[in-house]
């Protein structure tokens, strides 16, 4: 699996695991105006891929255009991982 | 009478070019805003049945309301975020023939509709461009607006509100909050709750700008945060659950917000640690408590101050400007002695029109008191309450089945109606269990005609196929059987025990 598949799995069962139901998620499933995440889900998907990746999202990423579909979140944690690794500083994950 | 819009046009002829609403970092004049909502006004006047409309948080959805207002046609505002079979329900049930979408606004589309109700989606756009010339006074009708809240028979109730009774909570909130030309008020609920009555015509009456939390922007409290202070906000009305996740953003702990002034809240109980820590943070805003369901708009209202800070639970405070607000006890007589617990009942100038095409429930809704040899028409609220020796009105719960989740209010037994369709299913219960910051969390508990026949996930997905996301259980359960009382119903204690307990997730 690409790394860019890596991220997005790993977006979606985040996502699966705070939206009630486990819902079926596909890459473009609207998130924010279907409903779907509330404020609090939000922050629980985000603390989740901080958890799982070493990570943490600045602030600046805290926007709807960052979770209007499970791609752009991918994209979103990519660019994180990305910035991480270039100032050489990845922590273990927990 | 009085007429919601009669204010707000008197603003806009005197300072057209002063701000009424600023959305995404843009100023729309009052001067402009007139002239779209006469535009909006002209072409849906004389239209019998409401105007519903597709209630983006957007300036168009604005124009449109005040069109509607003008015009003496109600208007119905729904959540554009429902699920369809939800919005053809409200359009069938509200009888509306135009459901207009403000498609100027970027990402907003207009929403299939299946035919089943008389409504067609017209997009604003269009609808300004047709707009017949002429005078926008048609023959008024006397309701403002039908707002829609959860029913627990399983169907949601259209409450008729009037122009007399917003007109009359707007003065009465004018005299508690004193909004001026120079504020900026924050919208932050969504369009189709009845705060928006206060956001938007409190403010735009009294010559102050608006300023639009778009529907996204909400979800972020850091986004809230950085707009609020940018465009120097001061004031706010918003849920408990809305303040908690604002206090919780970093950048609130770090720089306030200098310019608020008002802090107002309604729609739940505020757990008082976390108010203390706001009012801490935002020494300079005053904060004051509204208590009320929809029906009436408001009840009581406190001012809240260091001493009530200091109490387990914050008072919900004095009857709202000339309303009589009783408690009552099982045989509707007055309570009257400090401590004594009674539902609360009001009679006010504010108390709706009824629900929408239902005597029986409106009638239901109501009971004659007689206190000091007189006789009032009361609205039952159907919540509990004590008085205090200083007079000070107590919230002390409800005794059915309504919650409420993040400020929604929600009857269990509407969420129970909809899992009940499914035909897989053969008995259901929906309980609660308090969460911090949600206030409720629903629980569903469901047997199956044929066990082991679905999955819980299913049953998830059909609710949020019927129902709003705030209605969608946030577990569900499907037991073997639901556990009995003596008499042979659903034992409800016990599966409220069950409730609170979260299942592990496997």
């Amino acid at each position: 699996m690409s790394e860019q598949r890596i991220v997005l799995e790993s977006v979606l069962d985040s996502l699966r695991e705070v939206i009630p139901g486990r819902p079926e998620l596909a890459p473009d499933t609207e998130l924010l105006d279907s409903g779907l995440l509330d404020s609090l889900g939000i922050i629980s998907v985000v603390a989740m891929l901080e958890t799982s990746h070493g990570v943490e999202f600045p602030a600046e990423l805290h926007a709807p255009e960052t979770f209007t579909d499970p791609t752009a979140l991918a994209g979103a944690l990519t660019g994180v991982l990305a910035a991480v690794r270039a100032n050489g500083e990845e922590r273990t994950p927990s | 009478m009085e007429r919601l819009t009669d204010r707000i046009l008197a603003v806009a002829d005197a300072h057209p070019d002063a701000t009424a609403l600023i959305f995404r970092g843009e100023r729309t004049g009052y001067g402009a805003l007139a002239q779209r909502a006469r535009a909006l006004a002209a072409a849906v006047q004389g239209t019998a049945a409401p105007v519903a409309l597709h209630a983006t948080k957007t300036p168009g959805t604005v124009a449109a309301m005040l069109g509607c207002l003008l015009a003496g046609v109600p208007y119905v505002p729904i959540d554009p975020s429902v699920p369809a079979a939800r919005r053809e329900l409200l359009l069938r049930d509200s009888g509306a023939r135009l459901l207009l979408v403000d498609d100027g606004a970027p990402g907003v589309r207009p929403p299939a509709l299946d035919g089943s109700s008389a409504a067609v989606a017209v997009p604003l756009g269009r609808l300004e461009k047709e707009a017949p010339r002429g005078p926008a006074d048609g023959e008024p009708s006397g309701i403002a607006n039908i707002l829609y809240t959860s029913g627990s028979t399983g169907r949601p109730k259209g409450v008729l509100t009037t122009h007399t009774n917003a007109v009359t909570f707007l003065r009465w909130a004018q005299d508690l909050i004193g909004v001026r030309a120079d504020d900026v008020v924050a919208c932050y609920a969504p369009l189709h709750f009845d705060m928006h009555v206060f956001d938007l015509f409190g403010t735009l009456s009294r010559g102050a700008a608006v300023l639009l939390l778009d529907d996204r922007t909400i979800l972020f409290p850091e986004a809230v945060c950085r707009v609020l202070r940018e465009e120097g906000a001061t004031s706010m009305y918003a849920v408990p659950s809305a303040w908690i996740g604002l206090l919780r953003s970093a950048s609130l702990a770090e720089g306030g917000l200098p310019r608020l002034r008002t802090l107002m809240y309604s729609g739940e109980e505020f757990p008082v640690p976390p108010l203390r820590e706001l009012a801490a943070l935002l020494p300079q805003a005053g904060i004051v408590n509204i208590y009320g369901p929809v029906e009436t708009n408001a009840v009581t209202a406190l001012a809240v101050r260091p001493e009530h800070l200091r109490l387990d639970r914050i008072p919900i405070g004095l009857p709202f400007g000339d309303s009589k607000v009783f408690l009552i006890d099982p045989a509707g007589r007055v309570l009257t002695e400090p401590g004594a617990e009674g539902e609360i009942v009001v009679h006010t100038a504010t108390m709706c029109e009824g629900y929408l095409g239902d005597p029986v429930m409106t009638a239901a809704s109501r009971i004659t008191v007689e206190s000091g040899g007189e006789t009032y028409e009361t609205y039952r609220t159907g919540d509990f309450g004590t008085w205090d020796a200083d007079g000070l009105l107590h919230f002390r719960g409800r005794r059915d089945g309504r919650i409420k989740t993040r400020g929604f209010r929600v009857e269990t037994g509407e969420v129970e109606a909809g899992l009940g369709t499914h035909p897989a299913v053969e008995d259901v219960v929906v309980s609660t269990r308090p969460h911090p910051e949600r206030t409720h969390e629903l629980i569903a508990f469901v047997t199956l005609r044929t066990p082991g026949s679905l999955a819980s996930a299913e049953l998830v997905a059909w609710c949020r196929k019927l129902l709003p996301a705030y209605m969608v259980p946030r577990e569900l359960r499907i037991l073997d059987g639901l556990p009995r009382t003596g008499t042979g119903k659903a034992d409800r204690v016990a599966l409220k025990q069950l409730a609170a307990v979260p299942e592990e997730r496997c």
